[in-house]
């Protein structure tokens, strides 16, 4: 799987601009973003277990360039979101498929190493190294990987114009709503004190709505100030309506690449309300977002007969 | 003195329920107008609201009316197959439907969000429906944590 060849190529194509891999970042144990515009550039281009952003959220700003990108089967799943709410062409994207095996949480990592210092680090397809004062040390990518690869059931991309990779059969299997169930079980004082705990400490960095994907919009509701829907100091009022009503928005948008998590500097578990409104949705109008780029998402369209049980 | 009997309003004695109601121009607005010409008595705790269409309610307002202080919020249209606008309604219904799953699992009391089809001419219907949900929202009480700074 040699991903410097393939971009070479790609980008020794006329009709490609740009080539959005991932280069070796200098904070540890995670990739960062890297836009290739010449045979120079794609050297640098590297993928393995540390690639972790989702490089859809890119594309949009290509306006008129035809980009090619590397896209794990989740950040796929953005792609399909974003070519059914027309915000990207089909044509002007050339989709490299990853079959993947997950990828590494950077924090749970540097959590798990408390105050051990590190000078250099690396990453096979399973082992991570760690180069310290007192040597090196390794660890399994499988003890480290995402929440979201846990319950990752599709390690094969659904839409591309090339793969790379051996086919992955097997999955963990985890349940994502899981977490979502426990947290229903709760009265609703025992969530209302959960949430305040949570909304309390965001500090309005805006990271999550920066990163996502499908968070396109040029004018935020949060950005609006006449008339003002949500002030903008971090109290926790204005921060509950922020996070509620994002979302709200987000309601059968979302596909779960956790990005929103991964950005947030103060931990708080946004995509508890993604899945929440994913399995909301699906319980409602059978739909998973990120299927398939033809269909409508369900909160633009309706049927006569949906189901009305809580309306008088 | 007046600060004691601002709070008694507030959460003691005095409360009474503050609820706001979003409703559509063309049915429920003109079933309440309907109410009030025939005298029908109902609580006077209701605060209407007239939008255009269901279709045109935002999450966001209903947010907004919970924050502000409302103990209860209410959403009220045409009825199916009847929406002034078409389809207006049917888009209100997926909306409102996936926004109370939200509302709930971020810790608001469902039976704090309302929702109803009330046409033009079903005046009693109205009245009679506002006396329900005030009678249930004095059951529960002032509304906590949706408001607090």
């Amino acid at each position: 799987m040699d991903i410097v060849k393939v971009a070479k190529e790609l980008i020794s194509r006329d009709d490609i601009d740009v080539v959005i891999g991932y280069e070796k970042g200098r904070a540890p144990f995670q990739n960062v973003p890297f836009f290739a515009r010449t045979q120079e550039d794609c050297e640098k281009l590297v993928l393995n277990p540390f690639s972790v952003h989702n490089l859809s959220t890119y594309i949009r700003s290509f306006k008129d360039k035809k980009v090619a990108l590397f896209a794990k089967p989740c950040d796929i799943k953005s792609i399909i979101g974003l070519l059914q709410e027309h915000q990207i062409n089909r044509e002007k994207v050339h989709i490299v498929g990853i079959n993947c095996r997950g990828v590494v949480d950077a924090k749970k990592l540097i959590t798990s190493l408390k105050d051990k210092e590190v000078t250099d680090w690396s990453v096979t397809e399973d082992k991570i190294i760690i180069e310290g004062p007192e040597g090196k040390e390794e660890f399994p990518v499988k003890d480290f990987l995402m929440e979201k690869c846990h319950s990752c059931d599709e390690r094969k991309p659904a839409l591309c114009d090339q793969v790379i990779g051996e086919e992955v059969k097997e999955t963990i299997g985890k349940d994502e709503i899981e977490r979502i169930k426990e947290l229903e079980k709760l009265t609703p004082e025992e969530r209302q004190k959960y949430w305040n705990s949570e909304f309390s400490r965001c500090i309005r960095c805006y990271a999550c709505v920066k990163t996502c994907p499908l968070c396109y919009c040029d004018r935020c509701f949060v950005e609006s100030s006449k008339p003002q829907w949500v002030d903008k100091s971090n109290s926790l009022k204005s921060n509950k309506a922020f996070h509620i009503i994002r979302a709200f928005h987000l309601a059968g948008r979302c596909i779960g690449c956790g990005e929103c998590d991964r950005a947030c500097p103060m931990n708080i578990p946004l995509s508890e309300l993604n899945r929440k409104m994913k399995k909301s949705v699906q319980e409602h109008f059978d739909y998973t977002a990120g299927k398939d780029p033809e269909v409508i998402p369900p909160l633009s369209t309706f049927e006569k007969e949906d189901k009305e049980q809580f309306i008088h | 003195m007046e600060k004691q009997q601002t709070e008694d309003k507030k959460t003691g004695a005095g409360w009474e329920p503050r609820i706001v109601g979003f409703v559509c121009n063309w049915c429920t607005y003109a079933g309440a107008d309907l109410a009030g010409t025939s005298r029908l008595k109902y609580p006077p705790n209701v605060r209407l609201i007239r939008l255009p269409c269901t279709g045109s309610i935002d999450p966001l307002f209903i947010i907004k009316a919970f924050q502000s202080g409302a103990d209860a919020v209410l959403v009220s249209g045409c009825h199916p197959g009847d929406c002034h606008y078409t389809s207006g309604n049917y888009h209100a219904r997926r909306k409102m439907t996936v926004f109370r799953d939200l509302l709930e699992f971020t810790g608001l009391d469902p039976k704090r969000f309302w929702m109803s089809w009330i046409s033009a001419s079903e005046g009693q219907k109205f009245a009679t429906f506002m006396s329900e949900i005030v009678s249930e929202v004095k059951k529960m009480g002032p509304i906590k944590g949706y408001n607090e700074v």
